[in-house]
């Protein structure tokens, strides 16, 4: 059995936690045991927010420093909170334009998923870009075809779930 | 390949898979964080699969635990669920109902707060039943909780006594895959036999009661089924690690990933925290020389072991006395007390602060703290729990205590004021529209009684905001979308015997402002009292709320900014950004919700709406 730890991490408002929801599903479909955690409460009035997400058997979702195989992040200034987690050769997808200047650890991908988003009239959809980005790649641990099928299976509006799978299929075209 | 109906379920909807499949039928319950999902999920997912059953939200704790109390009495099976600051409020029904005991199944859920997060403290409420002599459990996972609350519902029905399982927030908020059971008819009916000695035990019962439920514990702590340690030992281990809750998963996780570790500590789960398994204490004792006890967050477990001298942890100080655990500290504190250096890991940067959580854009509350300010200028503000206890980030807010007491922290303030000082300053009591129906009317009845004087700001957003939008009583629906009686804030303020109340809508700036003058001018009148604003406005999470906000296509700056940050610093809306290379201000148009309440707050007319 494969073991995967995530951290997702962005601000209040950015659909962490729904990204989060989204992991989980395709861990679900793909038979793989899953735990995962995710900050509440203040966090939704536009606090910093992160998830924590352990693939394959472990009996608590927390990640000690140093031992996050992937980080996703929504917020480029939320970096400095999260990047601890990370191991040295980790797996960076940022929602941003440039790397940041406390870079310099893992092997970082950049997307402009806000602009995107605000471009393609889809503002509620960053996370989406930044997750279809990531599965673009080989070594994010889902497929975009994986994630779409996901999104299919969770409860949602018809017209939101277009929207998300727009988003997804959007960062997966500047992903590739 | 994905197992049969496998599906994810959050701690909280895994306690709720828990409390359904036991048959419990009737949940009450007041939102609090980290426990809010609950009550929600067991409607939601008895309404999914045809279960008939009865949640409620209450007023407040005490009702819930009264009510599940009694529905108890008569047989059923009954939950009430909080948080943990919400069992001091349901202390009084708590501890009496350990005496008397229950007929069917009572659990209490009491969800705690370790570090904490969303809680004004982090206390443990395996504490408080160890305070009321009740057995606790103590769950490690979603899927172990859900297991626990069955056990729990066996254990309380057995015995006929309330039984806690006490989560903790990083449990309420994790997920985890299982597969649920299908839920089994309910077909027990109500009935209710006149006990007088039990049910309204007289001080002398009370007495036999005690006793009674002395012996209760004594069971328990005898009860193989609470067992930790078989005294089934690996010789090579010098050190015995006694854990429950999440502390254990924690410390299991981190024992799996490390030999040496493995080699070296024997680590036993304990599920039942109190009353604490006598002969595996003792079998412990025998065998080890050294234990350590992990647990969150006050010291339960190593209390029961009595030993100082041969048992570490929060006692001897080994382990921080306040704040939640986390793997690090859990890993450091074992290498710590086993002679070893802990591997190295990544630091945390310490030069940057978490993003502080701030009112939504929009927020009818920011304008009516901004109106507060400048109206009752340098005044006492006395504030209460909700989201508009961020009314702190807008220096409007100089309280915070407890549920409910911002009306008589007002009215005390007042009284101090009045009777030792030489002059009175301006006071207010800000309470949200949820808080003051929890515990503000007997305070507010209270304050006119003594005669005290000071303007009630009431932050009516028509629902309670911060832990996710459940209904008040003002409209009176119910925890499943029924239609129960609602009773407007306004009509209990009347029947206070409150004269002087105004509604006004926050998004109305100059009114507000002229409403909150003509209060403090009655609170200071010869023949004034107590001033009731309330300034109603839908909360923002709303969608419907969110799209009527939209007064403007667009808000934004023009050149005129001098970067002065006024708007920052004392309207703090998350759509206005500092653009640190222009050193002015802009605003994000993703956050942006077009009300424009920003554009009158800056002093050079920079902010324009189109």
């Amino acid at each position: 059995m494969r073991k995967v730890k995530i951290i997702i991490a962005g601000v209040g408002g950015q659909g962490v936690v729904f990204l989060s929801r989204l992991l989980a599903e395709a861990a679900v479909q793909a038979g793989e045991p899953l735990i995962s955690y995710e900050s509440h409460g203040m966090a939704m009035r536009g606090g910093s927010v992160s998830c924590h997400l352990k693939i394959g058997g472990f009996q608590s979702p927390l990640i000690a420093a140093g031992e996050a195989d992937v980080l996703l992040l929504l917020a480029t200034e939320e970096l400095p909170h999260v990047q601890h987690l990370l191991k040295d050769d980790g797996r960076l997808f940022v929602n941003g334009e440039e790397a940041g200047k406390d870079g310099g650890k893992g092997q970082i991908s950049l997307v402009p998923a806000s602009a995107m988003a605000l471009e393609h009239n889809l503002p509620r959809a960053v996370n989406l870009i930044v997750a279809g980005f990531a599965a673009a790649h080989s070594d994010f641990p889902y497929s975009v075809d994986q994630l779409r099928a996901a999104l299919e299976k969770m409860p949602a509006k018809e017209t939101i779930r277009a929207a998300n799978i727009a988003a997804l299929e959007l960062g997966c075209q500047v992903g590739l | 390949m994905n197992k049969k109906n496998e599906a994810i379920y959050l701690g909280n909807e895994a306690i709720a898979r828990g409390l359904l499949e036991s048959g419990c039928g009737f949940v009450y319950s007041y939102p609090g964080t980290p426990a809010s999902e609950i009550l929600p999920s067991f409607i939601t997912q008895a309404g999914r699969e045809g279960q008939k059953v009865y949640g409620r939200w209450t007023l407040n704790e005490k009702i819930a635990m009264e009510a599940a109390l009694t529905v108890a009495a008569t047989g059923l099976r009954s939950a009430a669920v909080m948080k943990q600051v919400g069992l001091n409020v349901a202390a009084d029904p708590l501890m009496s109902g350990a005496y008397i005991g229950v007929d069917g199944g009572m659990i209490v859920v009491s969800a705690d707060d370790p570090g904490p997060y969303s809680s004004q403290t982090e206390q443990d409420s395996r504490f408080f039943a160890m305070l009321a002599k009740i057995p606790v459990f103590d769950p490690s996972s979603p899927a172990d909780a859900r297991t626990m609350v069955a056990r729990a519902f066996s254990l309380s029905e057995k015995l006929q006594l309330p039984v806690m399982v006490r989560p903790t927030s990083t449990l309420c908020h994790a997920r985890q895959n299982m597969s649920p059971e299908p839920l089994p008819h309910i077909d027990s009916t109500p009935r209710f036999n006149k006990e007088p000695s039990r049910w309204a035990a007289t001080p002398r019962h009370r007495f036999v009661l005690h006793q009674k439920l002395n012996r209760k514990l004594e069971q328990i702590r005898q009860d193989s089924q609470f067992s930790f340690y078989d005294g089934s030992r690996d010789n090579r281990q010098r050190l015995a690690i006694v854990a429950s809750g999440f502390a254990w998963s924690m410390t299991a996780d981190l024992i799996a990933d490390n030999r040496e570790l493995q080699n070296l500590c024997c680590l036993l789960k304990v599920d039942l925290p109190f009353p604490l398994h006598q002969p595996s204490v003792d079998r412990l004792l025998a065998d080890f020389s050294h234990i350590l006890v992990i647990e969150e967050t006050y010291p339960v477990i190593e209390h029961q072991f009595g030993r100082r001298d041969r048992v570490s942890g929060r006692l001897d100080q080994l382990i921080p006395g306040a704040g939640e655990l986390t793997p690090q500290l859990v890993e450091t504190v074992i290498h710590r007390y086993l002679d070893r250096l802990p591997p190295a890991r990544p630091e945390k940067a310490t030069n940057v602060r978490p993003r502080r959580p701030r009112l939504c854009p929009g927020c009818p509350h920011r304008s009516s703290f901004y109106a507060l300010k400048t109206v009752l200028k340098d005044g006492i503000y006395t504030g209460d729990i909700g989201c508009y206890t961020l009314g702190l980030n807008l220096n409007a807010l100089d309280t915070c205590l407890c549920m409910g007491a911002s009306i008589t922290q007002a009215s005390a303030m007042y009284q101090a004021f009045a009777n030792r000082g030489s002059g009175i300053p301006p006071i207010a009591a800000i309470i949200g529209d949820s808080t003051f129906y929890h515990s503000g009317i007997p305070a507010l009845i209270n304050a006119r009684m003594e005669n005290s004087r000071f303007v009630l700001l009431l932050l009516d957003n028509e629902t309670t905001a911060m832990t996710g939008n459940q209904p008040t009583p003002a409209s009176g629906i119910l925890a499943d979308g029924s239609q129960g009686l609602g009773l407007p804030l306004e009509k209990i303020i009347q029947g206070a015997g409150i004269a002087w109340i105004k509604v006004v809508d926050p998004y109305d700036p100059p009114r507000l402002r002229e409403t909150l003058e003509a209060a403090q001018e009655f609170v200071q009148a010869e023949d004034g009292g107590i001033a009731v604003v309330i300034a109603r406005h839908p909360c923002m999470m709303d969608a419907e709320a969110r799209r009527r906000a939209r007064r403007f296509a667009t808000v934004s700056v023009t050149d005129e900014c001098t970067g002065c940050d006024t708007c920052i610093d004392s309207y703090e809306c998350p759509a206005l950004e500092k653009d640190e290379e222009t050193d002015t201000v802009r605003i994000d148009a993703l956050t942006c919700v077009g009300c424009g309440l920003c554009i009158d707050i800056c002093p050079f007319g920079a902010i324009v709406g189109q």
